[in-house]
């Protein structure tokens, strides 16, 4: 019966498994959750265990960026452009680094995947079928993690770092609200939605992010001990 | 009323097209490169001006916010065969929500050079699976008429080679910016190992193609063409014949879309 479940799980999924002797790990959850952090703590322990290990960071490329900005600035942005844009990006960073790295054989830590797209296309109500097909480009990872905090959470430490939420993030061009935090928690709040809906159907390990940050890594470090290579 | 609607059936089809004032429609040219696309759509819509429609044209790549966007990609390195096909969707939608559907809710006709039939072809011919570009752009206004502009690649590398004669000869210095061009094609050959990537032509320009480059543009037309060829059933294309003169191919598509616009045929 396990089995059965599992299949379904498996063909729910938009990403196809790869076939490369490297190892994916993806990262996902809300700005905040400390996924780069323990990313890198993975990072350390991994090389030392004598892996190559390719960290990737989904940030806007400088391609994007004008455009972008030329959206903001005049109010409206398409959530579709938006979202084709930002996959645009990712095509790049997937084809680039992401495929070459598992070919060559590196465990590639990837801080942000697929899901980051999904959940916040779906969050900006763009139609799940379309961006999800978009996205079946991507290999799915041999392990997906979901950094678990609150939409306050988030906000506390992303708070502490910047002294103020950036137009996206926050989502205010969807207009939900004027007050930024107001924007940024609403927006939030229908990501985790999304994620937690992912995290199910995609099978995604939820991890605890309020956690002490040792105590998150030695349980990271089982899950990923179970898939890598050659053991 | 009556009588004027009497008077109009009665001249000929060219005569009143305001038979039918607001009909919005979206009449779309497709064909390889060279094919005399825009040379035709300028003369549609200077034909329809002067019948006192309303006509937009929309021609590929030329999104404000995405075009700027494409036209730097091109000076850093080459992008994924992936990145263009997303990056020349954006173009696409983006005139989508700013010209198509705009033009068409106001009533007016939408000439459009060169169309998502475009980007299948291409991106196939780049090697991405049909069916994910497909899916990619259909958020798009279903043309109501695809005049498809046939040539054959022979045909495409004869008028590149003359247009390329022509420039030379009435610029008697090539003024092409040689500079970048030998840039282009050093990056080209860096990033060898995707056969993809070779046989991007250099589109509406006049740089020098010889050799190698002319044999990736012939083969890369090639591929259009195959591809141009397998849609004209699946999309039901109207076939013209683009290896005839302006004129005669003009007439053939004032024909058709004045059948179109009577709601004929």
């Amino acid at each position: 019966m396990p089995a059965e479940i599992h299949t379904q799980v498996d063909s729910s999924s938009p990403l196809i498994p790869h076939t490369y002797p490297g190892r994916l790990i993806a990262a996902e959850g809300l700005d905040g959750s400390g996924k780069s952090t323990q990313l890198q703590l993975l990072q350390f322990w991994l090389q030392a265990e004598g892996y190559e290990v390719l960290i990737t960071q989904w940030t806007s490329s400088k391609l994007i960026k004008r455009a972008l900005k030329a959206g903001k600035k005049q109010g409206n942005m398409d959530p579709m452009l938006l979202s084709i844009l930002q996959a645009a990006d990712f095509a790049e960073l997937h084809e680039r680094n992401i495929v070459p790295g598992l070919q060559r054989g590196a465990i590639v830590l990837a801080d942000r995947y697929v899901y980051t797209a999904l959940a916040r296309n779906f969050a900006r109500g763009v139609d799940r079928s379309w961006i999800e097909e978009i996205y079946r480009f991507a290999v799915r990872p041999d392990l997906g993690i979901y950094f678990q905090i609150s939409a306050d959470q988030s906000l506390d430490r992303i708070l502490s770092n910047h002294p103020r939420l950036k137009y996206y993030q926050a989502g205010i061009d969807l207009g939900l609200n004027r007050d930024p935090t107001a924007s940024f928690r609403e927006f939030q709040q229908r990501i985790i939605h999304e994620y937690e809906t992912m995290a199910n159907a995609f099978a995604l390990l939820r991890l605890d992010a309020t956690l002490p940050i040792k105590q998150q890594q030695r349980f990271l470090r089982a899950a990923v001990e179970k898939i890598l290579p050659g053991d | 009323m009556a009588s004027d609607l009497f008077q109009v059936s009665e001249n000929t089809a060219f005569a009143k097209p305001m038979l039918h004032p607001e009909q919005p429609k979206l009449i779309v040219l497709e064909g390889i490169d060279l094919s005399g696309r825009t040379t035709q759509v300028q003369l549609l819509h200077d034909w329809l001006a002067a019948q006192n429609y309303h006509v937009t044209t929309t021609a590929w790549r030329t999104s404000p916010l995405i075009s700027d966007l494409l036209a730097r990609a091109r000076t850093g390195p080459p992008l994924q065969p992936l990145t263009y096909s997303l990056l020349f969707c954006a173009d696409h939608m983006d005139r989508t929500q700013r010209v198509i559907k705009p033009a068409l809710e106001r009533g007016e006709i939408v000439l459009a050079d060169r169309y998502t039939y475009t980007a299948f072809a291409r991106d196939a011919a780049r090697g991405l699976d049909p069916t994910w570009v497909r899916n990619l752009y259909h958020f798009s206004v279903q043309p109501d008429v695809v005049f498809y502009l046939h040539i054959s690649p022979e045909e495409a590398v004869k008028r590149r080679l003359a247009l390329q004669q022509q420039r030379q000869n009435t610029a008697g210095v090539e003024t092409e910016n040689p500079g970048k061009t030998a840039q282009d094609a050093q990056e080209r050959k860096q990033h060898k190992p995707k056969p993809k990537e070779q046989a991007q032509p250099a589109l509406a320009t006049t740089v020098q193609l010889s050799g190698e480059a002319l044999e990736s543009f012939r083969n890369f037309e090639k591929r259009m063409y195959s591809e141009y060829q397998q849609m004209q059933k699946e999309f039901g294309f109207s076939v013209i014949e683009g290896d005839r003169s302006i004129d005669h191919v003009q007439a053939m598509l004032r024909r058709a879309i004045t059948q179109l616009l009577l709601n004929i045929g």
